[in-house]
């Protein structure tokens, strides 16, 4: 392998990776607040995808209001799905939460699926190409793939951001790490992990635009997408969201480097199969001491 | 010997059952001959769920694992069951080969299973369901990729559907007998609490793997019957989620660590299934999704 190619196997590794990442990312918000591993995630992300293909159909000049509608959109359906399904069993400690909210969003993904299944019944090829591509010597970059990775870099530097240096975000961050008594100190743990889970779906959606961008998004594509960033989340552990990032861009560059000399099918096989066994190998996340599990 | 007590008493009280129990399985035996091939394939269906719903119960019952792989011993059952009877074995020998090549398969991923606990299982479970699923198509000389696998034309129904009579029976007797067994005993009680169970001396990890290759073996031996009846296997099926779903829902619709709960599950859900797939198709995933999210809810509310 030539170093311009794989340079350009590198970028468009990154490009995947950014995807997973931010997958990764929403799924580490909820499981490192509510303690939920969230198994709808992927599907809110496919329909998001379809839903902004459909709104780029009837109006093509709208693509950055809907880049921002459709998000906002999905927060509020997320918020929905939160209150009415999940809320109200979430009194328990979340680590008698974990197994039947599983149950539950795995119920949630089939019925989003079918839902998107019977709205539209085929797969959804990329946007047509909005930016100029951009050559450098043998390398090409599609305009539209780096505005996408911009994107994706911003929006996980704002959502460092807010969880750092902002009331809601330190509200949410002192519930993940100490649930009683951050409510004892009058954190309302109902509303800020409504909120979480809004933020979370709002994510899988943006993910979900981008994917749509970028590759091609088909309805099954849910539920494998979540379950790799539901592998990197575990393995990364709980009360982090760097590390759900930096294991993301790794898996994307990873499956992307063994697709090369092993094909696609091969590289999606290898990936889940190394996931795996790094689950089988360290089940308390790869940082955890010995003593602290994070999960039952 | 309270242990031995219980087992006798049980023993001598289902002597009783035997003769409407025999009737019954004569009354099976006897439906397709008289009404026809319909009725065959239906109560064919049923017999193979009610196998999946009684053998995952050992794992998702009795053990109390939220387990998503059943699938793929369902799927890889049913690919060795098709690949010995494309090379001209007969069905029983078939269906032999499936089950004593998935029997090490189980036996090693216990291994690295077990390590696993609660929502990771279920989802390490679900990763393994997914892997199969890929190496089956992605192995198109083996299996035919993606697009499949067709077998010879099944020229003698009445011998798969009295081979998943049979095997129903062996599923449901064994179901029946491990419940009061040592071995369900220490399964239920590492399903109180492991920490528990092995401070008293149980070998956790031995009962489990145990669990999991005893409840592998009829799934995959139900795959295999499965292929020979519609001749056909393809990975998006013999993997598909479906297989683990379906007996995952039967087991614990009603009461899951019983014989009874799994058996009555199985008949209602398959029932209810073949009433309303036949009337609205498309609303074949949001039934699994909407029981699903009932039973979550349940559980949540219980634990």
């Amino acid at each position: 392998m030539d170093f311009s190619s794989f340079i350009q196997l590198l970028l468009s590794g990154l490009l995947l990776g950014g995807i997973y990442a931010m997958v990764a990312v929403g799924l580490a918000l909820c499981f490192g607040v509510l303690g939920l591993l969230n198994l709808a995630h992927g599907a809110f992300l496919v329909l998001a995808g379809f839903v902004f293909q459909a709104v780029q159909g009837f109006w093509p000049t709208g693509t950055l209001v809907s880049f921002i509608m459709v998000p906002l959109f999905f927060a509020g359906l997320g918020w929905l799905t939160f209150r009415c399904f999940l809320q109200s069993s979430l009194k328990r400690s979340p680590r008698d939460f974990l197994v039947p909210a599983l149950l539950i969003t795995l119920g949630l993904s089939f019925i989003l699926e079918e839902g998107t299944l019977t709205l539209w019944d085929r797969s959804m090829a990329g946007l047509v190409s909005q930016f100029a591509t951009i050559r450098w010597g043998q390398i090409y970059l599609s305009g539209n793939r780096l505005v996408v990775l911009i994107l994706m870099l911003a929006i996980s530097a704002v959502l460092q951001i807010w969880l750092t240096r902002t009331d809601s975000g330190r509200r949410l961050r002192a519930l993940s790490q100490e649930p009683t008594g951050a409510t004892l100190v009058g954190i309302s743990l109902t509303q800020e992990t409504a909120i979480a889970f809004a933020m979370a779906t709002a994510l899988a959606a943006m993910a979900g635009l981008f994917y749509v961008t970028l590759f091609t998004v088909s309805p099954h594509l849910g539920l494998p997408l979540t379950l790799k960033a539901l592998f990197i989340v575990v393995i990364s552990g709980s009360g982090s969201l760097t590390r759900p990032l930096a294991g993301g861009l790794a898996l994307g560059t990873l499956e992307t480097m063994l697709a090369a000399p092993f094909g696609a099918h091969w590289a999606n096989f290898l990936s889940i199969g190394l996931l795996l066994a790094f689950l089988c190998w360290r089940p308390q996340g790869l940082f955890a001491t010995k003593r602290e599990t994070n999960i039952g | 010997m309270a242990y031995l007590s219980i087992k006798t008493s049980k023993l001598k009280r289902s002597s009783l059952l035997l003769i409407p129990f025999a009737a019954l399985i004569l009354l099976l035996y006897l439906v397709p001959n008289l009404w026809g091939s319909y009725a065959r394939i239906l109560l064919f269906t049923i017999l193979l769920y009610v196998t999946l719903a009684v053998s995952y119960d050992v794992v998702g019952g009795l053990l109390g694992y939220l387990y998503l792989g059943h699938g793929l011993f369902f799927g890889l059952g049913a690919y060795i069951t098709a690949l010995a009877l494309k090379h001209g074995q007969p069905l029983p020998l078939a269906l032999l080969l499936g089950a004593s090549l998935v029997f090490p398969v189980a036996a090693f991923l216990s291994l690295p299973l077990f390590r696993l606990h609660g929502a990771v299982f279920a989802l390490a479970t679900l990763g393994l369901l997914l892997l199969g699923g890929q190496l089956a198509s992605n192995l198109p000389d083996l299996t035919g990729g993606a697009a499949g696998l067709s077998l010879p034309p099944n020229t003698n129904p009445m011998l798969t559907y009295s081979l998943a009579l049979l095997l129903t029976l062996a599923a449901v007797l064994m179901h029946w007998l491990l419940c009061s067994s040592s071995l369900g005993l220490q399964l239920n009680s590492i399903q109180e609490n492991e920490d528990m169970a092995e401070s008293i001396g149980i070998n956790c990890i031995k009962a489990k793997r145990l669990a999991l290759i005893i409840s592998a073996i009829p799934a995959a031996m139900a795959g295999g019957l499965h292929a020979r009846e519609i001749s056909f296997v393809i990975p998006a099926e013999a993997f598909g989620l479906e297989n683990s779903l379906a007996p995952l829902l039967m087991c614990l619709l009603f009461r899951p660590g019983t014989t009874w709960g799994p058996l009555l599950g199985a008949l209602t859900l398959s029932t209810a299934q073949e009433l309303i797939w036949t009337t609205v198709p498309s609303f074949r995933l949001s039934l699994y999704g909407i029981l699903l999210i009932f039973i979550g809810m349940q559980r949540a509310k219980r634990s």
